[in-house]
Formats: C-alpha cells, sequence, structure tokens
C-alpha cells in the first residue's frame, strides 16, 4: 500500500501568449493558468501506482496565490487530497525556492513511499527541482524516467539517456522525475471531476514550515523573456527550367543539413 | 404560370423552356447533385432547342434572343436546376469579352464552336486572386508570332470540358491590375491541361477546376481587344452576367417557394389542418414571395434599361445582390417550414439551400456588387 | 464573458474540450462523409459519464446540472454537430422523459441502463399528416388486456435503428386527436418493431434517422410513461428542455465556424491585405460575434432554470427562436467571408453550413416557439 505524493507546478498556458513581433516581448494578459504538462504525466503515473498497488495519492503545488484554481483540476485527475502553498510573493519563486519549500511541507506530513514529479516544468525547465527536493530529503533522485514501476519497497525505474535506455532500482523513498513518455494522461471523466468538490484540499500558510529567511529568496532572478519567432526563409527558385529549380532546391537543402 | 408582361414570343419561349426543364433537368437534378459529376448529357439536349448559344448575335449564327428572353430562359433553367443552370448560362457569361472587344475573326473563332455545340469557358480567378481579380499571376509573354502563357487558374466552371475560354494573364506584372489582359485559349493548345476538380457543397454537378497553364502557345491574334484591357473587359463581362445570374437565383427562389407552398397545403397540422391555413406559416409564404417578385422586378428593370441603351452598371448590381440574397433567405426559410422532411434528402429543398448560397459568391461576390454601386452612387 | 460559471463547471467545460479534441475532432469529418453512427465514440462519452450528466446519481447519473450538461453539448458541438444530436436525443429528450415523468419502477428498469450508457435512448414523437402520405405516419396504441398494442410509422427518428430504448408517442385514444396521444417507453428489440429504411440529411449526418415500422408491437401497461393522454404534454416539456441544449449545439458550431472565418479572413490577402482588415468583413464578425455571446447568455440562463427546477418553457422557447436566427444568419455569413474555398467540400466550414440547420429545426415546428412564448405572455 505505498503512500505517493506527487508535486505539481501551475504555470501560464503558453498557448495563450501573445509575441509582439516588434520587440518580442511577451502579452500573457490572456493567458490562462494549466498544470505543466509533465506534472501532468507525473499526476497520471501517480494515479496508475496507486490504481495498481491499491495505494494513495497527496498532491502538492507550490507558487503565487494563483495556484488556488489548480486544486480541483488536480483532483479530478486522480489524488486523493491536495496541499497548497501560495503568495503573491512567489511569482518569482526559482527552483531553490520551490524545492526549500515543498521540503519543509514534505517533513511536516511525514514520510512517503514515493515522490514524483515533472522532468522539468513547462514555463523555466531548470529540472532542478527533483535533485535538489531528494538532496534536501536525504533521498535517493531518480530522473528521466520513462518507465515505473514498484515491487514492494523496491522502485524500479527505465531512465531515458540521450541515445539508450537505463533501468535502475532504488530501495526505499525516492524522488522520481519523469518524462512525457511515460504516460499519456487520461481525460477526466465527468464524475472525476465532480467528486474532486468533495476531496479535501489544505492550504499550508508559510508561517507554519521550518524556513529561515534565506530559504525563500531566489537565488536566480529573470532578467528578461522574449519571444522566439521561427522566421521563414522565403528563398523563391526562379530558374528558367524546373529541372534547374529542384536541383537547386536540393542542393539548398542539403546545405541545411536536411538531405 | 405565364407572365403576361412577357411578349407572346417571350411566353413561347418561357414556356418551351419551362417543359425542357420539367422533361430533362428536374426528374435528374437530385440525382446529379448526389453524384457530383458533370451532367454533360444536357449539353446536346438543350443545343436541340437552340438555346446553347443564346448570347451568339445573330450575324454569327445565334438564335438572336433579347435579354429579356434570355433571363426568362434562365430564370427557368435556375428553377430546375442551378448547376444545370449554371452551365448553361456559362455558355453566354464565356462569351461576352468577345461582344465587348472581339475582332470579327475572333469573333467567328469563338462563337463558331459555341454555335457547333461546344462550351465556352471564363478563366479569371486565381489561389491568390479572388475578388481581387487584379492580383492575377498567370503571366502572357510575347515570344514572336506567339504568345506563351503560364499559370495556373482555379474555380474556372465548366472549364474541364470547355472547348474554347477566355483565359486572362499578366502581359505585365509590374502594372499590375493594368497589366492584365484577355486571350482566346483552345483546349486543344499544348501545355494546356485541366488540373483538380473542385467538390463542392452545392451546384455539384456542375463542373469546376483548376487549369495548368505550362508555356501554352497560342497566335498573336488570340489576344482580344489591347494590352493591359483585361480588367475592363473582365468587369464589363461581369457587368453583363449580373442580370443572368441573377434570373438564375430567381428561379432557385421561386422552386423553393412553390415548394413550401405545395408542403403548407399537405401538410396537416395536430388538428388535422393543412398548416397553410395557419396565419404564421401564410405571413411566412407571403413574406417569401414578395421577395421572389420583387428580385424578379429588379432583373427585368435592369434588363429594360439595357434595351433601351441606358447605363444600368447599378441596377444590374442590385438585381444580383438582391436575387441571390433572396434565393439564399427562401431556401433556408423553405428548408425551415418544411421540418425534418425539408432537411432530409427526401426532399430537394435542402438542395436548393446548397445551391443558393454559391449565388452570393460567384460572379463578383455581394460585397464587390456594393463596391460597384456604392461607386455608382458616390462618383 | 464574465457569466459565474462556477469553478466546476469551467473544469468540467475544459475536461470536456479535451475529451472532444482527443476523440470526436479528428473523426468529425469521416462521421460526416460516411454518415455511420459512431458508436464507438459514443462508448467513450458513456465512460466519461456524458450520457447521464444531469440525471440523478440515484440512477447512476453525474449529477452536473443542466448548465454543466450545456456546456458539454457546446463543446462537442464546436466539433461535430452529429455527435451533439446523438447525445441531445439521448439526454434531453429520452432519458428527459423517463426521469421527469416515470415511475419509480420504470426508472429502475430503463434509467440507469440509459444514465451508464448501457442503453441509447430515442425519442419518436408522431409526425401526423406528414406528406407525403398524409395519415400513414400516426401510430395507434390499443389497449389488449394488460398490454397496448402499437400500429403505425414514425418518421425521421435520430437515433433511430441504433438505440436500444425509445420514448414512442401513439394515440391510444385516436378520436380525440392530439389530445388522446400517450407516451411508452419500448424497447429497441421489441417483435414487431423495425427500420424500413435509414434516410440521408443535409447535415447532422452520423446522426442517424430512421422510418421506423410498428407492427403489432406490444408493450406492457407498465411502460405507459405517465397517464393516458398526457403525452402531448410530455412531449412539449421535453422538446423545450432539448431547445435549451440545441440553443448550446446552435451556438457550438456557429462559434467553430465564426472562429475559422476569422482564421480565414487573417490569413486570406486580396487588394494587398487580410481580408479581415475590410470593414465589409469586420461588421459581418462583429455581428455575428454580438449574436453569438448574447445568445449564450440565453441558453444558460434557460439551463439555469432547469438546473434549479424552475419554470422553463418561455425562456427555452425564446432560445429556440433566438438561437435559431443567430445560427441561420451566423452561417451564411460564414461562407461568404471564405468564398470558393468555404464552399468547398473539403473545407469544415462548409459542414457548419450543412449541420446548423438541422440544430435549428429540430424539436420545433413552425412558430412553435412563437406560441409557447406568446401563451405565457398572455396568460
Amino acid at each position: 500500500m505505498p503512500k505517493i505524493l506527487v508535486c505539481y507546478k501551475w504555470v501560464l498556458d503558453e498557448q495563450d501568449i501573445k509575441i509582439n513581433s516588434g520587440n518580442l516581448s511577451l502579452d500573457s494578459s490572456r493567458a490562462k493558468y494549466k498544470i505543466s504538462d509533465y506534472d501532468k504525466n507525473a499526476i497520471e503515473e501517480a494515479t496508475l501506482l496507486m490504481e495498481a498497488y491499491e495505494g494513495n495519492v497527496d498532491a502538492l503545488t507550490f507558487g503565487s496565490d494563483k495556484v488556488k484554481q489548480s486544486l480541483k483540476d488536480a483532483l479530478s485527475r486522480g489524488p486523493g487530497s491536495v496541499q497548497w502553498i501560495g503568495d503573491a510573493a512567489f511569482e518569482q519563486a526559482d527552483a531553490f525556492v520551490t524545492a526549500n519549500v515543498l521540503a519543509a511541507a514534505i517533513r511536516k506530513n511525514g514520510t512517503y513511499d514515493l515522490i514524483l514529479c515533472g522532468e522539468g516544468s513547462a514555463d523555466s525547465y531548470s529540472q532542478q527541482v527533483a535533485p535538489r527536493l531528494a538532496t534536501l530529503l536525504g533521498i535517493p533522485v531518480i530522473t528521466f524516467v520513462q518507465k515505473l514501476c514498484m515491487d514492494g519497497s523496491r522502485t524500479i525505474a527505465t531512465r531515458k539517456l540521450g541515445d539508450c535506455t537505463e533501468v535502475v532500482e532504488v530501495e526505499g523513498p525516492a524522488v522520481i522525475s519523469v518524462l512525457p513518455e511515460i504516460n499519456k494522461p487520461r481525460i477526466p471523466s465527468l464524475k472525476q471531476v465532480m467528486a474532486a468538490a468533495k476531496k479535501p484540499s489544505q492550504e499550508i500558510k508559510l508561517a507554519e514550515l521550518e524556513l529561515s529567511a534565506e530559504d525563500i529568496i531566489p537565488k536566480t532572478v529573470s532578467i528578461s523573456v522574449k519571444g522566439y519567432i521561427m522566421n521563414r526563409k522565403n528563398i523563391l527558385f526562379k530558374e528558367a527550367s524546373q529541372a534547374d529549380n529542384v536541383a537547386k532546391l536540393v542542393a539548398s537543402l542539403a546545405q541545411e543539413g536536411l538531405c | 404560370m405565364a407572365d403576361m408582361t412577357l411578349t407572346l414570343e417571350q411566353r413561347k419561349l418561357q414556356e418551351l423552356v419551362r417543359e425542357f426543364t420539367a422533361k430533362h433537368i428536374i426528374p435528374v437534378a437530385s440525382e446529379w447533385d448526389e453524384k457530383g459529376e458533370f451532367h454533360e448529357f444536357i449539353l446536346e439536349e438543350v443545343k436541340k432547342i437552340g438555346l446553347n448559344c443564346m448570347a451568339v448575335p445573330t450575324e454569327y449564327g445565334g438564335p438572336g434572343y433579347d435579354s429579356v428572353s434570355q433571363s426568362v430562359v434562365m430564370e427557368q433553367f435556375g428553377y430546375g436546376c442551378c448547376a444545370f443552370a449554371t452551365t448553361l448560362g456559362g455558355n453566354g457569361l464565356s462569351s461576352y469579352p468577345l461582344a465587348i472587344a472581339g475582332t470579327d475573326e475572333q469573333k467567328k473563332l469563338y462563337y463558331g464552336r459555341l454555335v457547333a455545340g461546344g462550351m465556352g469557358g471564363f478563366a479569371l480567378t486565381e489561389p491568390g486572386a479572388g475578388s481581387d481579380a487584379g492580383a492575377c499571376s498567370t503571366t502572357a509573354k510575347l515570344d514572336g508570332d506567339e504568345w506563351v502563357l503560364n499559370g495556373t487558374k482555379c474555380f474556372a466552371t465548366t472549364c474541364g470540358v470547355a472547348s474554347i475560354m477566355v483565359v486572362f494573364a499578366s502581359t505585365d506584372p509590374s502594372k499590375g491590375v493594368k497589366g492584365l489582359s484577355a486571350f482566346i485559349v483552345e483546349k486543344e493548345r499544348e501545355g494546356f491541361s485541366v488540373g483538380a476538380v473542385e467538390h463542392k457543397m452545392g451546384i455539384r454537378s456542375s463542373n469546376t477546376v483548376e487549369l495548368l497553364l505550362k508555356n501554352v502557345r497560342i497566335p498573336k491574334n488570340h489576344l482580344l481587344g489591347n494590352e493591359g484591357e483585361g480588367m475592363k473587359i473582365a468587369m464589363k463581362t461581369l457587368d453583363m452576367a449580373r442580370p443572368i445570374v441573377a434570373s438564375m437565383a430567381v428561379g432557385v427562389a421561386q422552386r423553393a417557394l412553390d415548394a413550401a407552398v405545395a408542403f403548407a397545403k399537405e401538410y396537416l397540422d395536430v388538428n388535422g389542418k393543412p398548416i397553410g391555413l395557419n396565419q404564421a406559416v401564410g405571413f411566412k409564404l407571403a413574406d417569401m414571395a414578395i421577395q421572389v417578385e420583387a428580385a424578379r422586378q429588379l432583373v427585368r428593370n435592369a434588363l429594360h434599361m439595357k434595351e433601351a441603351g441606358v447605363p444600368y452598371t447599378k441596377e444590374a448590381a442590385i438585381a444580383k445582390t438582391f436575387a441571390t440574397d433572396t434565393a439564399m433567405h427562401v431556401s433556408a426559410d423553405a428548408v425551415g417550414l418544411m421540418g425534418n422532411h425539408g432537411y432530409s434528402k427526401d426532399s430537394f429543398v435542402e438542395k436548393l439551400m446548397r445551391d443558393a448560397k454559391v449565388t452570393q459568391i460567384y460572379e463578383g461576390t455581394n460585397q464587390v456588387q456594393r463596391m460597384v454601386i456604392a461607386g455608382q452612387l458616390l462618383r | 464573458m464574465s457569466y459565474a460559471l462556477t469553478e466546476e463547471q469551467q473544469l468540467i467545460q475544459q475536461s470536456a474540450r479535451e475529451f472532444t479534441q482527443e476523440y470526436i475532432e479528428p473523426i468529425a469529418s469521416v462521421i460526416d462523409h460516411t454518415s455511420i453512427h459512431p458508436s464507438a465514440v459514443v462508448q467513450l462519452m458513456a465512460e466519461h459519464d456524458f450520457l447521464g450528466l444531469y440525471l440523478p446519481e440515484e440512477f447512476g447519473g453525474a449529477s452536473a446540472g443542466y448548465l454543466s450538461y450545456v456546456l458539454i453539448i457546446e463543446e462537442i458541438s464546436r466539433v461535430s454537430g452529429a455527435v451533439a444530436s446523438i447525445l441531445i436525443n439521448h439526454a434531453s429528450l429520452a432519458a428527459y422523459s423517463v426521469n421527469r415523468f416515470g415511475t419509480a419502477a420504470q426508472k429502475q428498469a430503463y434509467l440507469s441502463a440509459l444514465c451508464s450508457g448501457e442503453k441509447l435512448g430515442a425519442f419518436a414523437l408522431t409526425e401526423p399528416g406528414a406528406a407525403p402520405g398524409a395519415g400513414v405516419h400516426k401510430v395507434v396504441a390499443a389497449k389488449e388486456g394488460d398490454n397496448y398494442v402499437l400500429n403505425g410509422h414514425k418518421c425521421y427518428i435520430p437515433n433511430g435503428g441504433v438505440a436500444d430504448v425509445y420514448v414512442v408517442f401513439a394515440l391510444t385514444s385516436p378520436e380525440a386527436g392530439v389530445k388522446g396521444m400517450s407516451a411508452f417507453i419500448v424497447d429497441g428489440n421489441t417483435a414487431g418493431l423495425t427500420v424500413s429504411r435509414t434516410i440521408g440529411k443535409m447535415g447532422l449526418r452520423g446522426c442517424q434517422s430512421a422510418e421506423l415500422i410498428f407492427e403489432n408491437v406490444i408493450v406492457s401497461n407498465r411502460n405507459l410513461l405517465g397517464a393516458e393522454g398526457a403525452g402531448m404534454k410530455i412531449a412539449q416539456q421535453a422538446q423545450l428542455a432539448a431547445n435549451v441544449a440545441e440553443g448550446a449545439q446552435a451556438i457550438g458550431i456557429a462559434q467553430a465556424a465564426m472562429d475559422d472565418a476569422v482564421r480565414y479572413g487573417k490569413q486570406r490577402i486580396q487588394f494587398g491585405r487580410p481580408i479581415a482588415a475590410f470593414p465589409a468583413i469586420q461588421t459581418m464578425l462583429a455581428e455575428m460575434a454580438t449574436n453569438i455571446y448574447i445568445a449564450r447568455l440565453a441558453v444558460y440562463d434557460a439551463a439555469s432554470l432547469i438546473e434549479r427546477g424552475e419554470p422553463f418553457m418561455k425562456e427555452a422557447a425564446m432560445v429556440k427562436l433566438f438561437t435559431g436566427r443567430v445560427g441561420q444568419s451566423a452561417l451564411i455569413d460564414v461562407i461568404q467571408i471564405e468564398g470558393g474555398y468555404g464552399y468547398s467540400q473539403e473545407m469544415i466550414a462548409s459542414r457548419f453550413y450543412r449541420d446548423i440547420k438541422g440544430a435549428v429545426i429540430n424539436e420545433s415546428s413552425v412558430e412553435f416557439p412563437e406560441k409557447v412564448i406568446a401563451k405565457d405572455l398572455l396568460a
């Protein structure tokens, strides 16, 4: 009966963000929030493990005051409860702060057999939270996980590394960060969405956690964020004969390493 | 139902075409619509009654029907099936450039083919040139004694079966719209081929195709009018075609109205009375009839002005806009009135609603028509 | 839109959108082309609790409320009007009738199966005097001991032939006309109930429409829904409840069509600019956006009335009337904006054009909504 925790981040949906073609600045005024994509995979994996091994899953999230909007969404996807820490001051929290806060909250709750999260968040993708969290909690971390199963207190993970895979075993509690290849998150059914309202959600105030002032000052500061626009090359082949055009096209593609 | 405002000759023609339509078009229109293939058989049939080349002047072998007569014929064809009417009216439309700018030689060539039973085509639209007809990228270069045409045309009506066509190409791309010219192209010219067939929501048995022109060589004397006059010729052609398209739309609208009336007389409400006796239904039919009649009279008005030799550009645009809008709304109302039956393939009114929509778009969208009308008002 | 949907309703809408994007959108065109009832999609909808939706938890429904249900209908309609129709006929007509007017035993026997999706529902209402063949379409229910024996035809029944349970309206007292109509719950596999043909439609293809024959179909008196003679009242209530869902269907189709027109308008360049830059196009878009916005508010309001168990007939009729107008004019304009391309069968806009009329027509007849509203005003 494994006790599993899944951590997720509430991020801006990049599809709604508009890039100003002039100075490449971002306009997020119309952007809605969503659960970070790979965290959805983590939630799904936790739920699948719960279903396979009759465990239970708690969810935990940390961020700005907006995270309060994420609770029903997370609960509709399988976790039996959710805890949240949210404050406007944490809009700019980096991986250092995030890991500190999550670790403090986890220590408060007792031990988990497994702690899951996405390999990286959809917005900053620093990939630091899992290793940092594991270090703070003094437990092993397995990253780049594309397949996971449990055998009693053992966890077996397949990691995807560049052009090969590696199977790793760990005994006892561990932090696992997952890749999107690990599963395809199911779409919550209507009853699952309705049931979310009945599941417990609890706010944890920062004051309740044992954190020093330095613990919550970000070590990295974002200086600027610019959009990236893929510019079309707009190359026209206008030779007299089509055969010449084709030859030039092929040469151009070869130069780009495309054929 | 004879129209007593027509001359005796016109009424006789109307009856002839009404019979023709009832015999050859109405019984098979739905079947051809379902198939979505070109209704080739009708070309032979319409030639038998001498209506395949209505727009050809008598000097060149045409039957010599005046504008109102042609309108009456087109209304009947439209009544039978908008797809068939589009095909049958196409010979007229495609031959107008000849009337506008053709030399005697050119007229003999083009009209000759139509009189012989061939179809004509009009290829103006391109993927990048719809309402903006001047944004043409098909080119025509003079090479010795020949023009060489290169490019692609799309949404070309009947051009998949046409024997001869008027094709618009740019003789001077640097001049934009003023560089457009009109050419006669016979289908047998090397380098000319028919590309993709357009599968449409309505007027499905009308042939709508892509044309591919690859180094198509035509004699120098196949230029219609002068270089750079293409846009003028195109606009004048569409101008002349407007009352014809409007007549077709009146036919579609009348058909929808007649279907709705027939239904209202037969379909019983919960109390066993024909729904036509219900005031709301009766008023709805009355509103539809008002629109149809008004549309018809606008067409006649534009044509009377034409026959009188008076400028009728604005009136033709008004007629086209109103008649096609009427066809759209009356056919949609007919489907609504006829409920589940009208929406199903058991009834032909759903086809009318699909067909009517294109009449608001082709031969100059109703937005372009409004540009023309506004232009006339504000000059 | 600032209408205060609860967090839960927003989440329901979001999940529904994910569902439609994943399972319906990729095959929506295929469903339309083949006109085949998409049983796999219906199965998936059942697994996601979309068949029980607003129905009571006691019988396996999700008890999500009528507003959440119409939110889901709108989401589905944005990708497939046909699938939405399947669901509306099942949930707002068949299941609604059993839930609202059924005895505890009837709900036990049928409602759970309808909620879980084990059984698909349909609604076979009398089409009195449908031309052609007036009179044939009446179904009569003769009492024989503990049973009723049904004889007659029904036509244009959505989900006909694929449904497992039919709510059938038949005349128990033919001499009393519509006042002698009663409702029955009939199992689809009852001996004597057959499908004589499936009927093609202009749109909403994939929601099967069938003609049903009742030949000595024996129905237990335990399956009489409501009292003898209460049929018309039950039918009207169910139709009005369905009208609200159909309003959402019309809005969904119109919204999707408008979004497509906006997409097209931004990328279609004519006269050197995207056509969306022209006032003529902007006016059309603004008009339809305004109408859709207001229509949506009306749908939400009427749905909320149903959810709260308050009187809703007038508002439902208003929704039917208004969304009908809005949907129809929006689609005429969307195809107009998209021109020749919009008219092509290959593009989705033409499917929306064909579908919207079905959403508008279903569960309505000429001036039925107006009568309901007027009756309320003049009471």
